[in-house]
C-alpha cells in the first residue's frame, strides 16, 4: 500500500500586514501589548478600542492638530519676527549679525527642529488608515447612547477592560464629524467591581452627533484606543 | 513514535539552512527529518568561503552584517549556544567572539573628473545587540521612522555647527577660544555660516510640514479659513527664496553641502511619506514600490544635487548591486524597499551600524550551523546539483487536490570513497573551516578530477557519477526550495511552464552577477597612503569597482609566514555585467572568458583609480605598485619572474556568474511578483531565499534567514509569525 501523501497546512496569510498598526506599534509586537477592549455592561462597544481596527475616527485629533498649528504658527511668527528685527538692525546682512542673532538663529532652528518632532510624532499617535485625520463618521450602533435633555447634564459611565489601568490614560478631546468639540472633562468613578470605570459627562448644551476621541498612553504618549458616543436629545 | 516527515531541503545557502535549523529544533521532537543536497562540496550559497593556500579566506564577495539583522542575529546566537564551545579552547566560540562592531562607514564623492573625496563617519552605538527581544520602543512603524529621520537633521544641524572634524575633547576646547577677543570673530562666522544652515533647513522642512497640514485644511474646508490663508501665505512666502539661497550657499562649501544633502534627502522622505500616507497605508512602503528611489525623491521635492549625490548613490544603489542586468549605468532600486532598508539601517541597528566577522562567512556562520544541524541528525548530501523538479502529472490529481512535486532529479557529481560520508571542513589551528576547494583525497578519481580542473561549482560542471531521483512519499515528504533564484528557471521549468505566477517571477524579479577581488598586501593602508580610519567600509566609488572594505582583522585568522605576512587586506566588489537571457551550458569556455574579464577590470581599476582611494599606492611612472602585493605560498622562484599586473595572479578573484551566485535585485514595481515561502499552491513544497516574498525585499542575508524561518513556519507552523522579526514590517 502506497504511504499517505504529506500535506502542508494552509498558511493562513501569504502575504506580510504592511499595515502599521496605527500608532507606531509594530503588529509583531502586538501580541504582548494590553488590550483595552472590554465589553461594557451598559455601553456596547464604547469603551476604548484595541488600535488598530481602523474603524474608528480619531475627530479629537483634529482639535490637536489645530492646536499643533497654532503652535507653529506663533513660534515662526514669533521668531521670524524677532530675526526679521534682529537682520534689520543689523543691515540686513547675514554676515554681519551680532552674537544675539546667533543665538536667535539658533534658538529658531532649535524651536522648528523640536515642533517638527513633535509634529510627527502626534502625527504618527493620532492618524489613521486611508488618509490625514479621515473623520468617517462611526459604524451605526455599537457605540454608547447619551440621551439629553434641555434640563441638565447627564453622564454615561463606561467600564475598562480588567487589564487597563485608567491612571495610565489621557483622553483626547471628543470631536464630532462637524467639528464639534465636546470640551467637558472625563471623569474616573468609584470602581463599584473589580473593573474600572470612567464617567463622561454631557452638557446639557452638547450638540447632537457621534463623538470621537483618541485614548493615548499617559507616559508613552502611544494611542490605546478611540472612544466613541453618540449624543441624542430627547 | 511515528515515522518522521521526511524534508529535502535544496541549497545550503542562509535560508536554506535557517529552514533546517528551524525544523529541527528540540520542540518539535523530532518531527522532522531533514535532509541538505547540496551541489558541490560546501554549504553557503552567496555567503559560502573557503580556506585556500596560507589558511587565507577567500569570499564570494564581501560581507558584513547590519545591526538591524534581528532574525539573523537571533538564529546565529542561538546556534552558537548550542554548539557549546568552550571558550577555553576555542578562539572563536561565541557569538560574540564571532562579531565585532564596525561602524565606520564612507562614501566617496567625486569632486572633478581626477579628484575624489572619501567622506567618512561612525555611526554611534545604540543600546542592545540585533536578535535582542524587542521593545515596544523599537522604532520599527514609518512614524517612528520619520520622527527618527527629523531628530537625525537636528543632529547632523548640531554637528554642523561645530568646527569640522573636531573631536568632542577638541570641541571642548573650543569653548574658552569663542571667549576670546582674537578668535571670536572667525569662529563666530564659521557658526554663524552653519547657523543659517540649521535655520534654513529647519525653516524649509517645518514650512513644508506645516503645508501638509494645509494640505489636509483644504481638503477639510470647514477647518480652513482665515488661519489657513495665513499659514499657507507665510508657507511660501518664506519657502520661496531660502531653498535655492542654500544651495548657492551650501554649493561653495564641500562639507557643508554634503550635510544639506543629507538633511535635504531625510526631509524629502519626511515629506514625501507624509504625502503619500505612507504612516497608515495598508501597503506600508509598498505602496511605493512602483517608482525608482531617485524618481520619488525627484517627484518630492529634493533637489538634483541630493538625488545624486554620493550618499544616496552608495546607499541605496552601489551597496546593493541596484544595476540592471549589472549595467552601472542603469541604476535602479525601488523606492519602497529603499525606504524599509534604509530606514531599518540607519534608524533600527542595535549595538552598531554595521557587524564584522571575525573569521570568513563560511566559519562564522555556516561551520556552525553545519555541526549544530549535524548534531541533530540532519543529513548533508553533498556532490548533488538538481537537475529537475518534477510536477505530478495534472490528470493525476484527484478532484480538489493540489499540485504537488512528485520528485527531485540529481546529478551526483562525486562519490566518497568506501561510501563513507563525506566530511567537509578543515582545521585552521583549532578551527574547523570550509577549505576552498573539495578534499579531493575523499573522492573516487578525485586526483583526476583536480588534475581536469573539475568544479564542482559551476554550472557549466558536468561531473556525473550517477542519477539520483528522490520520489515523494518514498524519499522526501516535503521540499525547501533554497537555491539562488537565478537557477529556477533551469531546475524547475515545469513550474515555470505550468504556473503563470513563477513564470512572471522569473521573468520580472532579476538577478544580476557580481564581481570581486582580495588583495593582501606588504604595506599598511597608511603606508599605501590611505589616511581615513582603519576597517572602514567605503561605498560610491567609481565603477568597475564601487565598493571597498579594509579587513585587516582577519590577516591573523590566516597562517602567513613572517616573510610573506601582509600587512594590509582589501576586499573591493561590485556588479558584473549581466547578459539577459538563458546562458549555454555547453558553452564551457563562458566562466573562463568572464573570470578574465573580472580579473582586467580589476587590472584597469588599480592602475587607473585606486590611487584615488590610496594616493601612495600608484608608481612614479603611474599605474598600480604591483609590488606591493603579497605572494603566495607557490610563488618562490616564480615570484622572482611575476612582474607588474602579473602579481595580481598570486591574489583572489571572482566572477560570480553562476545562476545560484547571482544577486537579486528589488526593481521598482517587482515587489509584488514574488512568491512568498507561505504560498499554499503546493502542498508539498515551499521556497526560500532573499528573492521570496518574505517582508523584506532586498538580497541580504536578513532577507534569506526570513525566508528560511517562513519556510519552517509554512510546513511546520513554526516559528510563529510574530516572532519573524519585521515580516509585517510596514
Amino acid at each position: 500500500m502506497a504511504a499517505k501523501r504529506q500535506k502542508k497546512p494552509d498558511s493562513a496569510r501569504t502575504q506580510p500586514n504592511r499595515k502599521s498598526s496605527l500608532y507606531g506599534v509594530p503588529t509583531w509586537i502586538g501580541g504582548r501589548r494590553s488590550r483595552a477592549a472590554s465589553n461594557g455592561e451598559n455601553n456596547g462597544n464604547g469603551e476604548p478600542t484595541s488600535g488598530g481596527a481602523g474603524d474608528a475616527s480619531s475627530g479629537g485629533a483634529a482639535a490637536s492638530v489645530r492646536n499643533v498649528i497654532d503652535s507653529c504658527k506663533k513660534i515662526l511668527d514669533d521668531q521670524v519676527e524677532r530675526g526679521r528685527k534682529a537682520a534689520s538692525a543689523q543691515g540686513g546682512a547675514f554676515g554681519s549679525l551680532s552674537d544675539q542673532a546667533e543665538r536667535m538663529i539658533r534658538a529658531v532652528s532649535d524651536a522648528v527642529i523640536d515642533v517638527s518632532t513633535m509634529w510627527i510624532d502626534y502625527i504618527g499617535s493620532v492618524t489613521q488608515a486611508g488618509d490625514w485625520f479621515p473623520r468617517r463618521d462611526a459604524q451605526d450602533g455599537g457605540q454608547p447612547t447619551v440621551q439629553i435633555s434641555p434640563a441638565g447634564a447627564a453622564t454615561v459611565d463606561l467600564k475598562l477592560a480588567a487589564d487597563t489601568e485608567l491612571e495610565t490614560l489621557r483622553f483626547q478631546p471628543l470631536m464630532d464629524s462637524d467639528g464639534n468639540v465636546w470640551d467637558t472633562g472625563i471623569q474616573a468613578v468609584a470602581a463599584p467591581s473589580d473593573d474600572t470605570w470612567f464617567r463622561l459627562v454631557v452638557r446639557a448644551s452638547q450638540p447632537e452627533g457621534r463623538y470621537h476621541g483618541a485614548v493615548l498612553d499617559e507616559t508613552s504618549g502611544e494611542v490605546r484606543g478611540t472612544l466613541s458616543v453618540e449624543v441624542k436629545r430627547t | 513514535m511515528s515515522k518522521p516527515i521526511e524534508v529535502a531541503v535544496i541549497g545550503g545557502g542562509c535560508a536554506s539552512i535557517t529552514a533546517a535549523f528551524e525544523l529541527t529544533k528540540p520542540e518539535h521532537e523530532g518531527k522532522y527529518s531533514v535532509t541538505v543536497y547540496q551541489q558541490g562540496w560546501r554549504i553557503g550559497g552567496k555567503g559560502a568561503s573557503g580556506r585556500g593556500a596560507d589558511d587565507r579566506i577567500e569570499e564570494h564577495g564581501l560581507h558584513i552584517w547590519m545591526g538591524f539583522y534581528d532574525n539573523a542575529f537571533r538564529v546565529m546566537r542561538e546556534c552558537y549556544e548550542e554548539l557549546g564551545r568552550d571558550p577555553a579552547e576555542h578562539r572563536i566560540a561565541t557569538c560574540d567572539d564571532a562579531f565585532f562592531e564596525g561602524s565606520q562607514v564612507g562614501v566617496t564623492e567625486r569632486m572633478t573628473d581626477e579628484e575624489w573625496n572619501v567622506w567618512t563617519t561612525c555611526f554611534p552605538s545604540t543600546k542592545g545587540r540585533p536578535g535582542d527581544p524587542l521593545t515596544d520602543n523599537s522604532p520599527f512603524s514609518v512614524a517612528s521612522y520619520l520622527s527618527h529621520a527629523v531628530k537625525l537633521v537636528a543632529t547632523l544641524l548640531k554637528a554642523a555647527a561645530q568646527e569640522p572634524g573636531g573631536s568632542d575633547d577638541e570641541k571642548e576646547e573650543e569653548r574658552p577660544r569663542l571667549r576670546d577677543a582674537a578668535g571670536l570673530l572667525g569662529q563666530f562666522r564659521r557658526l554663524l555660516g552653519y547657523a543659517q544652515l540649521g535655520t534654513l533647513a529647519g525653516l524649509v522642512e517645518a514650512l513644508q510640514a506645516l503645508e501638509s497640514v494645509l494640505g489636509w485644511l483644504g481638503r477639510n474646508p470647514k477647518r480652513g479659513g482665515a488661519e489657513g490663508s495665513l499659514l499657507a501665505d507665510l508657507v511660501h512666502k518664506l519657502s520661496a527664496g531660502i531653498r535655492g539661497f542654500a544651495e548657492r550657499r551650501f554649493a561653495k562649501d564641500a562639507e557643508r553641502r554634503r550635510l544639506w544633502e543629507v538633511i535635504d534627502l531625510m526631509l524629502t522622505i519626511v515629506r514625501g511619506s507624509i504625502r503619500e500616507g505612507l504612516m497608515t497605508h495598508p501597503d506600508g512602503f509598498d505602496a511605493i514600490d512602483h517608482y525608482d528611489f531617485r524618481e520619488w525623491l525627484e517627484k518630492h521635492g529634493a533637489s538634483p544635487a541630493t538625488t545624486d549625490c554620493a550618499f544616496v548613490r552608495a546607499v541605496a544603489y552601489d551597496l546593493i548591486f541596484a544595476y540592471e542586468d549589472g549595467d552601472t549605468d542603469r541604476p535602479s532600486t525601488s523606492a519602497a524597499q529603499a525606504l524599509r532598508g534604509g530606514m531599518r539601517m540607519f534608524f533600527g541597528y542595535r549595538g552598531a551600524l554595521f557587524w564584522r566577522m571575525t573569521s570568513g562567512m563560511g566559519d562564522i556562520v555556516f561551520t556552525p550551523f553545519y555541526e549544530v544541524l549535524r548534531k541533530r541528525g540532519v543529513k548533508f548530501e553533498f556532490f548533488h546539483r538538481l537537475e529537475n523538479v518534477k510536477l505530478a502529472d495534472p490528470a493525476t490529481l484527484e478532484p480538489g487536490e493540489r499540485p504537488y512535486v512528485e520528485a527531485l532529479e540529481f546529478d551526483v557529481q562525486a562519490k566518497v570513497r568506501g561510501g563513507a560520508e563525506y566530511e567537509p571542513l578543515v582545521d585552521v589551528r583549532g578551527l574547523p573551516c570550509w577549505p576552498a576547494e573539495p578534499d579531493w583525497k575523499q573522492l573516487v578519481g578525485g586526483r583526476r578530477m583536480k588534475e581536469a580542473g573539475v568544479d564542482f561549482e559551476s554550472f557549466w560542471d558536468k561531473e556525473k557519477k550517477s542519477r539520483k531521483t528522490l520520489r515523494v512519499t518514498k524519499d522526501f515528504d516535503f521540499v525547501v526550495l533554497g537555491l539562488g533564484l537565478g537557477a529556477v528557471p533551469y531546475v524547475c521549468s515545469e513550474l515555470v511552464e505550468r504556473d503563470a505566477r513563477w513564470r512572471r517571477m522569473v521573468e520580472r524579479v532579476k538577478t544580476v552577477n557580481t564581481q570581486a577581488f582580495q588583495l593582501w598586501m606588504h604595506p599598511t593602508m597608511e603606508e599605501l597612503g590611505y589616511t581615513g580610519p582603519q576597517e572602514v567600509t567605503v561605498s560610491g566609488f567609481v565603477e568597475p569597482f564601487d565598493t571597498w572594505a579594509a579587513m585587516p582583522h582577519l590577516l591573523s585568522e590566516e597562517s602567513w609566514p613572517e616573510d610573506r605576512k601582509p600587512r594590509s587586506l582589501a576586499y573591493f566588489c561590485n556588479v558584473f555585467p549581466t547578459p539577459p537571457g538563458a546562458l549555454d551550458r555547453e558553452d564551457t569556455s563562458y566562466p573562463l572568458k568572464r573570470l578574465a574579464e573580472a580579473r582586467e577590470n580589476a587590472v584597469d581599476f588599480l592602475n587607473r583609480d585606486v590611487h584615488r582611494l590610496w594616493s601612495d599606492a600608484a608608481s612614479p611612472k603611474g599605474g598600480f605598485r604591483w609590488q606591493v602585493l603579497v605572494e603566495g605560498p607557490g610563488g618562490g622562484s616564480a615570484a622572482k619572474k611575476r612582474s607588474g599586473s602579473a602579481r595580481l595572479d598570486s591574489q583572489f578573484w571572482t566572477a560570480n556568474v553562476n545562476p545560484t551566485d547571482r544577486y537579486v535585485l528589488s526593481l521598482p514595481g517587482t515587489a509584488k511578483d514574488r512568491i512568498s515561502p507561505l504560498d499554499n499552491t503546493y502542498d508539498n513544497l515551499t521556497v526560500a531565499g532573499d528573492w521570496t516574498a518574505c517582508g523584506h525585499v532586498a538580497g541580504c542575508v536578513e532577507a534569506a534567514v526570513m525566508s528560511g524561518r517562513l519556510a519552517a513556519h509554512s510546513i511546520s507552523q513554526q516559528p510563529p509569525l510574530e516572532d519573524i522579526v519585521a515580516y509585517d514590517h510596514p
